[in-house]
């Protein structure tokens, strides 16, 4: 590589949070325990509007999305619309109420109401669902499946924290050291870059509407996409540099491969050294 | 409407009103597994919206007219046109996305 480092940030003077709690939400928690309760799920009426509840709305208003009849909508499931769904907690079937969306007024009425019960879990229900699963094995109740999706979700929530942490400590790093880029090898990237664009879009980047460029690469015009290619080649080089010079590594005379298979266990290692994990209840 | 299972006999009547996500799956894949269980979720949270599942070795022919080469690819349905798939285990965040669009 002919890029240089000319000055590089210690990334131990990286800021972070040094002490995190982790505990499994109860929603989670509940969500898991249907996968016991499922065979037994029932559907029943209902005459006001709970969260998680599905009603069927009749709509008016100026707002096209708003102005139908018989509009299924979970309450709270925030696929229709969250501000108006958020209205409808509390409002009983067969009322008609004005709601408000995007400073526009909605007149809804509650045509039916549904709600799903699920039945509480028994250590029979634990013990047939864990049956067969390998990762299950030796769960018969539900104080066991419990532990079992507790202790799951912290493992994989304090996964997250530290690679969370990782990337946080790169970009200060990347941000706080001196690069001097060489322009052919940002060039080739950026070309490379433009490439996959093409690749995952089968459009020129040159070409994309602002639709493409929002879902995929977060930017909203032609100048930001310029300067998103661009600081994207700059972090990857950058990257390269800081992991060759970390593993001692001449970066003038590695190859590219070579670089590429560097890996960050010398950071994760910082990490789990520096970082406190509780879990909480 | 519950989870329903496809044949190749049934399939296209399962997939011809309203809402549908059809599932084509495989008993061993683990990707599948994923999937199948976020559209439990899915299901109990949206439960007007069908979910059809398509085992590819039980159902050879409709895995042939839609040429299945990966699984799970996922179809989505509004009254029996296809809108979109997906390939490979989409979270379900991307789901109710997508679901958002075609339902609204």
């Amino acid at each position: 590589m002919k890029s240089k480092i000319n000055s590089l940030a210690d990334y131990r003077q990286a800021p972070f949070e040094r002490e995190v709690v982790i505990s499994c939400p109860e929603e989670y928690m509940e969500k898991q325990l249907r996968r016991l309760t499922r065979g037994g799920k029932k559907t029943e009426s209902v005459s006001v509007l709970q969260k998680g509840d599905v009603a069927v709305l009749t709509l008016e208003s100026k707002l096209p999305k708003f102005n139908r009849p018989m509009v299924p909508v979970t309450v709270g499931g925030g696929l229709y619309d969250a501000e108006l769904e958020a209205q409808l907690i509390g409002h009983a079937v067969g009322e008609t109420f004005p709601a408000s969306v995007q400073g526009e007024s909605v007149t809804v009425t509650v045509k039916q109401a549904n709600r799903t019960v699920f039945p509480e879990p028994t250590d029979a229900m634990a013990a047939a669902y864990a049956e067969g699963k390998e990762e299950l094995n030796g769960i018969t109740t539900v104080a066991d499946y419990r532990k079992y999706v507790a202790d799951s979700y912290c493992k994989d929530e304090s996964e997250q924290v530290i690679f969370h942490t990782m990337e946080e400590i790169i970009a200060y790093v990347l941000t706080n050291s001196d690069w001097e880029f060489d322009p052919e090898e940002l060039a080739a990237l950026e070309a490379e870059i433009r490439q996959e664009i093409k690749e995952e879009t089968d459009t020129e980047p040159d070409a994309l509407t602002k639709g493409q460029m929002l879902g995929i690469l977060g930017v909203g015009t032609r100048e930001e996409m310029e300067q998103f290619i661009r600081e994207e080649a700059e972090r990857q080089i950058a990257s390269q540099l800081w992991l060759a010079a970390a593993h001692g590594i001449d970066p003038e005379t590695a190859v590219g491969e070579e670089l590429y298979e560097l890996q960050w266990d010398f950071l994760e290692m910082y990490v789990r050294d520096n970082l406190k994990i509780e879990i909480g209840g | 409407m519950a989870t329903q299972h496809a044949t190749d006999e049934t399939y296209e009547a399962l997939v011809s009103e309203g809402v549908v996500l059809a599932d084509f799956y495989g008993q061993t894949c683990v990707p599948c597994k994923m999937l199948a269980a976020t559209l439990e979720e899915l299901e109990d949270e949206f439960p007007f919206i069908n979910i059809v599942k398509v085992d590819v070795d039980q159902c050879p022919v409709t895995a042939e007219q839609f040429h299945i080469n990966g699984i799970p690819d996922l179809y989505f349905y509004k009254d029996g046109k296809v809108l979109l798939h997906e390939v490979g285990a989409v979270d379900g965040e991307e789901i109710r996305s997508l679901l958002a669009e075609i339902l609204y």
